[in-house]
């Protein structure tokens, strides 16, 4: 069943906080008819319920939930603004970069100390800088060492300043510094094992938060930093959190947590779909709906595959997806139509919605040009007797990815004549099937702040998710942004890459990633920041 | 038998065509063949398959299962804590299930009165089709939310237990009372019930004293080979409840791929399978005089046969 209503509309209050990449955005319920900004008040816990958390460890990688919770208890060097584009010295007090993007001079804030008393220097950043770099070498994480491609060493200057060298230019650092995968821990958490830090407790590190408890699968408890001072410059909060407690309360499934938030017994809960907006509507419950940074929810067409290799049957593809009724799909109702392969929450985003318009008849005309004639006996086309089929393959369970929303694809391609078979495969099947290209089209997604994501992705250098060749332009253009330092240049090469990826029908936008949580009305300026990580070192409770 | 679920657990994990360490490194993002190596190194994936079989093997004896791959976690320590919970779980709902089956069975049998007899005879069956998280949710959504009785998720103090207990109580006492039900209704056609009844015993006494220890061995039997029942329930139930437990280690470790865990499960659980079977079959001759006598009996003979 379609029905074009949008639910976010049946909610009370629920504010819409469009592509807050950064911190600047604190999101709270309506302040329609109230005069002024609402007085903060102190003290309270507040139980936040998230599906899983394998991990306790902020460098572990790039699992939303592990990354949501280390965000509050980890501070980063910088932040990023999504207003100015810039990024705002944070733990360090000051930053600069050389010409060419090769060394990178940061001064360490001073009055800073981690939770177990010691004092940050430029010592520990180093040490953390060093180790993210053998953790990822290790196989232990990804974003902080992927921020770190290219990383030579890190020298301390003087007590307070470090400088950090790359063999080759580094678009990607400064961004990846604002990630908590990069934020900074103590040395007595660096001095352990991997496996110890995944589970231990007792996590030293800046933040505003501290690990008071850890029940595996049911809990992780955060006590408030009593003098805590150095809150990002774009916080509204700049002195301790407000919260006493904070609780992420590991609910796996969505209605119960959905049900418990109703009832009273959370205040709020990640990531809700669109039945959780329908049991809050009317409630007094407000939901945030961010887009993620990252390669959307897009088709991979795998152009070495049987008839995708003409280039006039994957644009055929490409117009014969109307994304506004994807998005209508019930449980899509909060991810509207993408607008191209990234985000507008990555930095060198572009505008291609003009190439991704719905036009049956002019897929129609393609697949004609083509030579794939209506067999009006089966509906489906056919050219020299071979049927126009091809394979729609998606990983079952991954970024809440429905089988409504494939099987809404599936219709509009078999209604301009495709013959089109659903595989959903576990993760396993899935791993393989991308490694050996062993797909036709391929529901594909995957988050990250850095638009350097497309050349991890696509490129030779990269996972050559499409099977693209050494000496094909694109590889080359996706290659040169990651060591452009020149951020308008990169900016034009990110832009000519998004446009290719379209233009040659290789990779087809479907819908944005969106993360629609959802809070009690007594909840107020929770914020987001770079990767949509949920900060709660502003948050307050109305007593 | 243990080592024939290990085998098979171990085969099906990594005789599989994917490689376990690119699985690993998908996790990750990465896709870097150094990476890959040096992961495939650290977990001993570079050596020979028969080498990691017998590793494993002796892990299993030597009670070592590793650290998982995902949450770094000691596997014997993650499954300890785990058990516990499970244990619990099981434990409290077994007897909330034999207490059901007990009180549905009497129903079912004693009444005079032949519509409660059918009614309650009939509520076994349709328990037994109805899935157990649907049970739990309804549970939920009525106890926890409408109703604020009981917390809707998590593992602390007793009122969190109170739920999952019930609903998987009421949940795995449907086989139970439904073999209890049919073989109570078999001891009525017995000759020696008659001779009771005419000794003038009471209808009530009757029932308790000879008919439901006489029709309790089949349900014990069947108590026994149920607990691969309870603890699929219990997965269910923990997933639903949010609670800590073997369950939701077993749905963590095969949606994130950890192996040394999973291998872990299978083979613990194979070897609780069995100790369990082995605890019923020496259960038995405590209640049954038949079966003690049997032996003793027997073991005469044997004196007796011996030169």
């Amino acid at each position: 069943m379609i029905t074009s209503h949008r639910t976010r509309t049946l909610l009370a209050g629920s504010v819409l906080i469009s592509m807050a990449l950064g911190g600047c955005a604190a999101a709270s319920p309506q302040d329609t008819e109230s005069t002024g900004e609402p007085q903060s008040q102190a003290g309270g816990s507040l139980t936040y319920a998230i599906t899983a958390v394998p991990c306790l460890d902020a460098h572990y990688g790039g699992n939303h939930q592990v990354q949501s919770l280390a965000r509050n208890y980890v501070d980063s060097l910088l932040d990023y603004d999504p207003d100015s584009h810039e990024f705002i010295p944070w733990l360090a007090s000051s930053y600069e970069v050389n010409s060419d993007s090769t060394l990178f001079t940061f001064t360490i804030r001073e009055d800073v100390t981690f939770s177990d008393g010691t004092e940050l220097t430029a010592e520990v950043v180093k040490l953390n800088l060093d180790t993210l770099v053998r953790l990822g070498q290790e196989g232990h994480s990804d974003r902080g060492y992927q921020a770190l491609s290219n990383y030579v060493s890190t020298t301390v200057v003087d007590e307070d300043s470090i400088e950090v060298a790359f063999s080759r230019p580094s678009a990607t650092f400064l961004l990846g510094l604002t990630l908590p995968a990069t934020g900074i821990l103590g040395e007595s958490t660096l001095a352990k094992t991997y496996e110890e830090r995944c589970s231990a407790t007792e996590v030293v590190a800046t933040g505003p938060f501290v690990i008071s408890d850890y029940e595996p699968q049911v809990k992780v408890a955060l006590s408030k930093r009593d003098g805590y001072a150095w809150a990002s410059p774009l916080s509204e909060n700049q002195g301790e959190a407000h919260l006493d407690e904070l609780t992420f309360q590991l609910i796996p499934e969505v209605s119960v947590a959905t049900g418990s938030l109703r009832s009273g017994q959370i205040e709020g809960l990640q990531g809700g779909v669109s039945d959780t907006a329908q049991q809050l509507a009317g409630g007094g419950f407000w939901n945030t709906s961010v887009q993620a940074a990252g390669i959307q929810h897009v088709l991979n067409v795998n152009p070495n595959a049987g008839v995708l290799g003409d280039r006039a049957v994957r644009q055929a593809i490409n117009r014969a997806l109307d994304r506004e009724e994807i998005s209508a799909v019930p449980g899509d109702e909060f991810a509207p139509p993408a607008t191209s392969v990234i985000s507008e929450a990555n930095p060198g985003w572009t505008d291609l919605s003009e190439l991704l318009a719905y036009d049956a008849d002019e897929a129609a005309k393609l697949l004609e040009g083509a030579g794939w004639l209506l067999n009006n006996d089966t509906g489906y086309r056919e050219r020299g007797g071979e049927r126009l089929s091809i394979r729609l393959g998606h990983q079952k369970g991954l970024f809440a990815v429905r089988d409504a929303t494939i099987a809404v694809i599936q219709d509009q391609l078999e209604r301009v004549g495709f013959a089109v078979t659903i595989e959903e495969l576990d993760a396993a099947a899935a791993s393989e099937v991308l490694k050996t290209r062993d797909f036709d089209l391929f529901y594909f997604s995957t988050t990250a702040a850095d638009a350097d994501v497309l050349r991890r992705a696509y490129s030779t250098s990269g996972s050559n998710r499409l099977g693209l060749a050494e000496d094909d332009p694109l590889v080359a253009v996706l290659d040169q942004q990651a060591v452009s330092s020149d951020v308008n240049e990169r900016d034009e090469l990110l832009a000519e890459a998004q446009r290719t990826l379209i233009e040659e029908g290789y990779v087809l936008p479907v819908l944005q990633i969106v993360n629609a949580d959802f809070f009690a009305s007594t909840v107020h300026d929770v914020f987001f920041q770079t990767e949509q990580r949920i900060s709660f070192q502003a948050a307050w409770l109305e007593h | 038998m243990v080592i024939g679920a290990y085998t098979v657990a171990f085969g099906i994990l990594y005789a599989l065509p994917s490689d376990p360490a690119a699985l690993l490194a998908a996790r990750n993002d990465t896709a870097e063949e150094a990476v890959i190596e040096a992961l495939k190194q650290q977990y001993g994936l570079d050596r020979p398959l028969w080498i990691q079989y017998l590793d494993g093997l002796w892990g299993f004896v030597t009670l070592d299962f590793g650290r998982s791959w995902s949450t770094g976690e000691e596997v014997t320590t993650a499954l300890a804590n785990a058990a516990g919970s499970t244990l619990l779980l099981s434990l409290f709902a077994l007897l909330v299930a034999v207490l059901t089956a007990n009180v549905l069975a009497f129903l079912a049998t004693y009444p005079r009165w032949r519509v409660v007899r059918s009614l309650a005879a009939s509520v076994p069956p349709v328990l037994f089709s109805t899935p157990v998280f649907w049970l739990g949710f309804i549970a939920i959504q009525v106890f926890s939310f409408s109703l604020g009785l009981v917390p809707a998720f998590g593992n602390e103090g007793w009122r969190s237990l109170v739920l999952p207990v019930v609903v998987l109580g009421v949940y795995i006492s449907a086989p139970i009372a439904q073999v209890l039900i049919r073989s109570v209704e078999q001891i009525e056609e017995e000759y020696w019930r008659e001779i009771l009844v005419s000794r003038g015993i009471g209808r009530f006494e009757l029932y308790l004293r000879h008919v439901l220890p006489n029709a309790s061995l089949p349900a014990i039997t069947m108590t026994g080979t149920l607990f691969a029942g309870i603890v699929s329930g219990a997965v269910i139930i923990e997933v639903v409840f949010s609670r800590s437990g073997l369950g939701r280690l077993t749905e963590a470790a095969v949606a994130a791929q950890d192996v040394p865990v999973v291998l872990a499960l299978v083979s613990s659980s194979a070897a609780l399978y069995v100790a369990i079977n082995l605890a019923v079959d020496l259960f038995f001759p405590m209640i049954d005089p038949r079966l003690r006598a049997r032996r003793t009996v027997a073991a005469r003979v044997a004196v007796e046969e011996a030169p």
